[in-house]
């Protein structure tokens, strides 16, 4: 384990892994649009990485495109989703020696990531963070939910539902059962 | 995800006689609402609320109902728990009923500087899982008690030495805190009561911790982390002890708080032999407090050839000599730098020296006169995969706001700028 960590963040394998993203191979939405991506940051996806594993790499370069099967991803979800990878291939891998996975799931995220995942067309939104998610693109989904979560924190459920569009299928005794059961958290100082 | 798909693949099949057949088809979701996520999905993204807020929106909808406790894997309980959430004595438990209940994939606790009394009632509620705690043991904590809860503690970070024979029951403990080393061998037999631990730390007063020390390492093979706080002793006496810590294989983050002496330079050796043995180490932190700040500047030189160094910690009066072997540890994420005295020299090249540096950390002493121009924050804003950047008290920076927000905007990768301990934000203007 810690000889292959050692051997993924070495200098060597930096280096292949831009020689690699220099690569472009094909990604096909579900609407049919082909869009080229550096091979290394399209592997950001799990789902294209076992594809290109199993496909063998000169296979992928030079015959059709990797299709994308899943309804989210649309044109403008995988050129979104595309653009990220493009930007975060070369980041550095999460160390598991350490336990900072507590802090990064409270930290923020970078000011690019914000302004990227800040899409006023809350469809686009919620395709991306599909797309995403159906791609396995760990990273991307994470950037979706932290933005989502950001923005119903401290919201009443109400507003929650407003603005992410959510039915309450709750009757209003149940919704009552439930204040009654969290009624410590409202008590809060 | 296989629910998602369902959901998406939708059937407009509808039929004209009567709802109940409209309602067993799979529904079309707009394309705007969060009720085409499936429970996967939705589950992964409400994990990133706080604990409150998973109760506050329980009821926002079922789905949220089913999918926002399930991630709760951790219940940090500290002493102004209770309290913070007004819940008289009476409500206490049904409070503890219902999060056990709703947050059934709880595994561990941590009961940080809990009032003792609280304890057992918590305990209690989750006692039937599989539960690891962490907390302290405490004197008041009675026989029955400590039988019955110490087979679960996996953390201890501070123990009453009334407690140490109870360390015996602890089977499951890997990280344990104490103060002095001879808190973890047996008052009567001597005999050493915690064994294959991951992490551990302690303080080191005396001499006469040398013999307990050999007998740590050498039931404790399967360290991963240690502290040790030195606060006196002779050179030989911490060159012993570096040399036994260097039997720690598995050693992968070592803290040393030492007091350096006059004219004292061995260190540099015992830095070697730590270098030379501990291959695993990726984490160094050296706080040194000196009684002559005359260092031997050879101090930090084995530094570069720490095999898998990736995060350091300095702390010392450095001057510019001891900082130069710093420029050759090429594969460091993280750097924290304490009461130094910089120059620009250091982080000249730094994109260079530390191409992967995620984090760095700078705090000056008050008074020590340095000052971050616009030349050395030109340095540290071409490291292009810094996250972190926390330039700590008594650094000066004579940049106003605008300039210094101009000079960091092209480090788009950077998520958390702190200058004097205030954030600063760098981010774009909000839509």
């Amino acid at each position: 384990m810690a000889d292959n960590a050692d051997h993924i963040d070495g200098d060597d394998n930096e280096d292949v892994r831009a020689q690699q993203n220099l690569i472009k191979i094909k990604l096909k939405s579900s609407e049919g649009g082909i869009y080229e991506c550096g091979l290394t940051a399209a592997k950001m996806s799990d789902l294209v990485k076992n594809m290109v594993e199993s496909l063998g790499t000169d296979a992928v370069v030079t015959t059709e495109p990797i299709i994308l099967g899943n309804e989210a991803v649309t044109d403008a979800a995988l050129k979104k989703i595309i653009e990220w990878v493009e930007f975060h291939w070369d980041d550095p891998p999460v160390d598991h020696d350490f336990e900072d996975e507590k802090d990064r799931r409270n930290e923020e995220l970078s000011h690019w990531d914000k302004q990227f995942i800040d899409v006023d067309d809350q469809a686009l939104l919620f395709d991306v963070i599909a797309a995403a998610n159906y791609m396995d693109i760990k990273g991307l989904v994470e950037v979706g939910a932290k933005h989502i979560c950001s923005k119903i924190r401290g919201k009443s459920c109400q507003e929650v539902r407003e603005m992410l569009k959510i039915t309450n299928d709750f009757t209003a005794e149940e919704e009552d059962a439930i204040h009654k059961e969290n009624a410590w958290i409202y008590a809060k100082d | 995800m296989a629910k998602q798909m369902k959901h998406l693949k939708t059937s407009l099949e509808t039929t004209d006689d009567g709802n109940e057949d409209i309602k067993q088809q799979p529904q079309i979701y707009a394309k705007d609402s969060f009720d085409g996520f499936g429970d996967d999905l939705c589950g992964l993204i409400v994990s990133y609320l706080s604990f409150e807020d998973r109760f506050r929106l329980e009821c926002v909808s079922k789905q949220f109902q089913r999918t926002v406790f399930g991630s709760v894997v951790n219940l940090t309980i500290d002493h102004l728990f209770f309290s913070h959430y007004k819940a008289v004595n009476s409500a206490k438990s049904q409070m503890l009923a219902t999060i056990a209940i709703k947050c059934s994939n709880i595994e561990s606790i941590d009961c940080y500087a809990m009032q003792d009394k609280h304890i057992p009632e918590v305990l209690a509620v989750f006692r039937d899982k599989c539960l690891q705690i962490c907390g302290t043991l405490w004197r008041e904590f009675g026989l029955e008690f400590v039988q019955q809860f110490a087979p679960l503690m996996t953390r201890i970070n501070s123990m009453d030495k009334q407690q140490i024979p109870s360390l015996i029951h602890c089977h499951r403990l890997s990280e344990l805190s104490v103060d002095s080393l001879s808190d973890i061998f047996d008052t009567t037999s001597g005999q050493l009561l915690a064994k294959n631990l991951k992490t551990f730390s302690f303080h080191c007063y005396k001499t006469s911790d040398e013999g307990l020390m050999s007998a740590f390492v050498d039931q404790n093979q399967s360290l991963e982390c240690l502290h040790v706080y030195m606060y006196s002793g002779s050179h030989e006496t911490r060159q012993q002890l570096c040399q036994q810590l260097s039997q720690l294989p598995h050693l992968r983050d070592l803290l040393l708080y030492l007091r350096v002496g006059n004219g004292d330079n061995s260190l540099a050796e015992s830095l070697r032999t730590i270098g030379e043995n501990c291959k695993q180490l990726k984490q160094l932190s050296l706080m040194l407090s000196s009684v002559n700040k005359k260092l031997d500047s050879k101090t930090l030189d084995a530094l570069p050839s720490y095999p898998r160094l990736r995060r350091l910690t300095l702390s010392h009066h450095f001057g510019h000599k001891f900082m130069k072997p710093l420029k050759r540890c090429k594969g460091l994420t993280h750097l924290t730098l304490y009461s130094m005295k910089l120059s620009d020299t250091l982080l000249a090249n730094c994109d260079k020296q530390w191409p992967r540096l995620q984090y760095l950390r700078i705090n000056c002493m008050a008074g020590n006169g340095f000052t971050f121009s616009s030349k050395s924050l030109g340095h540290i804003s071409r490291l292009s995969a810094l996250q972190t950047l926390l330039l700590g008290y008594g650094v000066g920076i004579d940049l106003n706001d605008n300039a210094l927000k101009d000079l960091l905007t092209g480090m788009s990768k950077l998520k958390r700028i702190e200058v004097n301990g205030v954030k600063v934000s760098i981010g774009l203007p909000s839509k």
